[in-house]
């Protein structure tokens, strides 16, 4: 374990260590024919996609729904971000590649240039190919707006696991989707959770069984690459009764000059005795140096413990995206539930940060923690949001909350911004929070047991962060230590 | 206070300064109307609601006369005698009509009917109390000013049953020293307090409210030079339907100025206490230390805390930090002292003056604050009555 982390650490430093190197490597185009539908949002377009996945009429009226309400809703502009105004009516809706017009069956009939983008990428789509002693990963694939596969299905499926796009649980298991779409997340429940209710085009669809631990991980991985597209993609985790799953989701996008809008929902629903581990490592591309290009990550992600003892744990790696507005919640419905959210945010050049998280208390003896790290470097501004909300009738609630920011340099801003709210007598709420850049007594000590600078700075910001990265599932949380120093270049020394 | 421009034609004749520039500071009020849920600032606050809340608390005289003060009385909103002292130049209320994007500090330069103007030099030996009493709505605006190196302690009482706007400008000169008290005991008050420090100047509020439908405390701490220090603690002992609401925007505009903030709520029955803070440190403002604590200890079920301590930083080398702490009376602590005898009201008294007495504390002049303490000990006597252990 201590070799393990040795070379752990040994890697961050070396991302750190190179300066001027290859800053977002993901940033690559795939050059592939893509079907496209005209810029602009309109009922037509609703109605379109909706046909296009040969969706019932109660989706689509649900969609229709949701667009009359978004028309009349406004943009939030409470966020401590700024932007210049989204023209929604110039963005394209709805972009998919040619090859999955014609449908594959499976993985093996998927146009190679998609799964070489993936290969790329560093996410593996085939099955066969898992090492010796590497925990198996179920993926599912999102292209711009389509799926283009999930691995391990059928694997999954002797369980009684469901693992699928959003688009295939439709058409399988409308049941289920119809049961639980929006009921976490309504579709009027602010401007981007409308917007994507009204325009979502795919997504992932997972519902493990009543008792059933979820044999491996899964992850969804999304990648936008078509040009002036905005994606909008649905997630819905249904845990039953006494099940437990653990999921992890990635994102990517190529360096372009223009922004990109990203507007996701994603629904979990624990219930008795359920638990949702649910990761992120989000590393869209964060624009330039000057903040040119990059994604737009509104994104509205709620947990629901809606029943006794449910447990939804949220952590998440921030450090890509020009602007970020998202928050992570729990609604700790069941008795006895637990909300848990970890959080890394990170900051450099001219990227914009507004995120935090929610917990509503409306169980007994329900508890939530939340520790939020967040880091600012270059011109960048990071703010964490986030409420705790106590119910009259949520006796014995209680929660620990912790926030920390870091500043590197004195041209970056850092904000905190919680609101905590106790309406019961035996709530217990506790708040701590602090700004503070790297102490000079910390460098002087590291650099006195000979490290250099730059590995100084890495080790204290690993060690700032490291309350939020043992959180992560052991594969993410070595990638995400490289991300950290990656995310950082070039803001010190 | 419902109708503004009817209240605002009554007694304009009344009214000094210039009555166009008041008429249009109602009017700028008037069109945006008194601050509603839907401002951020006003989030916890339902200043309509509230204000049609009657107020059913008991004013108790505070026993400052022992202090030998400086007193300014506003009686329903009228200075009875400018206080006469050393070190104090009294001026007459001049009105100023200047209006902001601000309702509350629109409707007090519209119909505010006077207010203490008062410039202090040198160190003052007396407290100077100034107090609020009556029963109609009135409208104050102070202006206080500390020459350099002056040193003062300044006491707002307010014991008013009805509805006060009251505004308090302070400004410090370079190395001056004040401290101010505030009590509420009652009434409904939307209090605004613009304090501006200069180089090393240092002001300490400390903030009692011990009752009252509406007790809105909101306080703006400017900080323009190096070296000022800024300490602001309040106390709330919220009963029935008490709510009490301390807001603060603590701007650190100045490197090497520092500031520490705390809040102390105990909530009882339906009351409610509301704490939002905003510490802002300035590019360039260095070596900032900001502290901010909220504790609140709730006493019943129906009792609400809301607080929002904020930070907003745009200088790296700072040390800024809050925290809050939100719960009911300590068990063990009750267990322990009814392990020595108390009986149960005793033992709660004991904690709930402990709780308060860390804002008490605060107070450097003995005698001011154990005239504060008696005033405390029977609030939370009438609260818990039960007899002080004092």
């Amino acid at each position: 374990m201590s070799e393990a982390k040795a070379s752990i650490d040994k890697d961050t430093v070396d991302q750190v260590a190179k300066f001027g190197g290859e800053h977002y490597k993901y940033g690559f185009t795939t050059e592939i024919d893509v079907d496209k539908i005209p810029n602009g949002l309109s009922e037509d377009i609703v109605r379109f996609i909706s046909a296009k996945k040969e969706e019932p009429q109660w989706l689509l009226d649900w969609r229709l729904d949701a667009y009359e309400r978004w028309k009349t809703m406004d943009e939030p502009d409470w966020a401590h971000v700024d932007y210049p105004k989204i023209n929604y009516q110039d963005l394209c809706y709805y972009a998919a590649p040619k090859s999955m017009e014609a449908g594959p069956k499976s993985l093996d009939e998927v146009d190679p240039q998609l799964l070489e983008t993936y290969s790329k990428l560093g996410i593996p789509l085939q099955e066969q190919e898992v090492l010796a002693g590497v925990k198996k990963i179920a993926v599912d694939a999102v292209f711009d707006s389509v799926s283009v596969g999930t691995t391990f299905r059928e694997e999954l499926a002797k369980d009684g696991v469901i693992f699928c796009s959003f688009s295939e649980a439709v058409q399988e298991h409308p049941e289920l989707v119809k049961k639980y779409l929006g009921s976490v997340v309504p579709k009027s429940d602010n401007y981007f959770a409308a917007l994507n209710s009204a325009v979502f085009s795919d997504g992932s669809f997972c519902y493990i069984p009543p008792g059933v631990k979820c044999p491996m991980e899964l992850s969804t991985y999304f990648r936008i690459n078509e040009a002036n597209t905005g994606q909008f993609e649905r997630t819905l985790v249904i845990a039953d009764k006494g099940a437990y799953v653990s999921y992890l989701e990635g994102c990517t996008a190529p360096m372009r000059d223009e922004n990109q809008l990203h507007a996701a929902v994603v629904e979990l629903v624990a219930l008795e005795d359920a638990e949702i581990k649910y990761s992120t490592v989000q590393n869209w591309y964060p624009g330039d140096e000057n903040g040119k290009g990059g994604i737009y990550n509104f994104v509205t992600k709620r947990g629901d413990c809606r029943e006794a003892r449910a447990r939804i744990s949220w952590t998440q790696v921030e450090t890509g995206s020009a602007v970020t507005w998202k928050y992570p919640s729990c609604i700790l419905r069941g008795d006895d539930s637990v909300g848990e959210f970890y959080s890394i945010a990170i900051s450099n050049n001219m990227q914009q940060v507004d995120s935090g998280t929610k917990m509503l208390h409306l169980g007994k003896n329900t508890s939530s923690r939340i520790i939020s790290k967040g880091i600012s470097a270059g011109r960048s501004s990071n703010a964490y949001r986030g409420q705790v909300n106590v119910h009259p009738k949520a006796a014995g609630a209680r929660n620990f909350t912790q926030c920390d920011s870091l500043l590197i340099g004195d041209k970056c801003a850092a904000h905190t911004v919680p609101y905590i709210e106790a309406k019961n007598l035996s709530a217990v709420l506790e708040h701590e929070a602090t700004t503070s850049k790297i102490s000079d007594d910390q460098l002087f000590f590291c650099q006195q047991r000979g490290l250099d600078p730059e590995e100084a700075v890495a080790l204290i910001v690993n060690g700032f962060c490291r309350d939020v990265l043992q959180h992560l599932p052991m594969e993410f949380a070595v990638e995400a230590q490289k991300l950290v120093g990656i995310s950082l270049e070039g803001s010190v020394g | 206070m419902l109708d503004a421009q009817s209240y605002f034609d009554r007694i304009s004749g009344d009214l000094s300064g210039d009555i166009a520039a008041r008429a249009s500071a109602l009017a700028a009020a008037e069109a945006v109307g008194l601050p509603t849920r839907r401002q951020e600032a006003w989030h916890y606050t339902d200043v309509a609601r509230l204000l049609g809340k009657p107020t059913d608390d008991t004013i108790e005289g505070v026993d400052f006369a022992a202090l030998n003060p400086l007193m300014a009385v506003f009686d329903n909103g009228r200075l009875e005698a400018a206080p006469n002292a050393q070190g104090l130049t009294v001026s007459p209320f001049q009105h100023d009509g200047a209006t902001a994007n601000n309702a509350v500090l629109n409707y007090n330069a519209a119909l505010a009917q006077d207010g203490l103007v008062a410039e202090l030099s040198g160190a003052l030996a007396q407290p100077l109390v100034v107090t609020t009493q009556g029963d109609e709505s009135v409208h104050l605006h102070h202006k206080i000013i500390l020459a350099p190196d002056a040193k003062a302690v300044l006491v707002d009482n307010h014991m008013s049953q009805g509805y006060t706007n009251a505004r308090f400008d302070i400004a410090l000169g370079a190395g001056a020293e004040l401290t101010l008290i505030r009590v509420q005991q009652a009434g409904h008050q939307i209090g605004t307090s613009q304090i501006k420090l200069s180089e090393n100047a240092q002001v300490k509020t400390i903030a009692l409210v011990t009752g009252g439908a509406l007790a809105r405390h909101e306080a703006n701490v400017e900080f323009t030079a190096r070296g000022g220090h800024a300490e602001l603690h309040s106390a709330v002992l919220g009963r029935g339907e008490n709510h009490a609401d301390f807001t603060y925007v603590i701007d650190h505009k100045a490197a090497e100025t520092t500031s520490n903030t705390s809040a102390y709520n105990v909530l009882d029955a339906a009351s409610r206490g509301v704490f939002q803070g905003k510490v802002i440190v300035r590019k360039d403002a260095q070596h900032v230390d900001a502290q901010m604590q909220t504790r609140a200890m709730m006493l019943s079920e129906g009792a609400e805390m809301d607080a929002k301590p904020e930070l907003e930083i745009y200088a790296d080398d700072v040390a800024c930090a809050h925290g809050s702490a939100i719960g009911e009376l300590d068990r063990d602590a009750l267990f322990f002292l009814r392990s020595r005898g108390l009986d149960e009201g005793s033992a709660r008294y004991l904690l709930v003056a402990g709780f308060i007495e860390q804002v008490l504390s605060h107070i450097d002049d003995e005698a001011m604050a154990d005239t504060l303490r008696a005033l405390i000990a029977q609030k939370i006597s009438a609260q818990f009555s039960v007899e002080g252990a004092a």
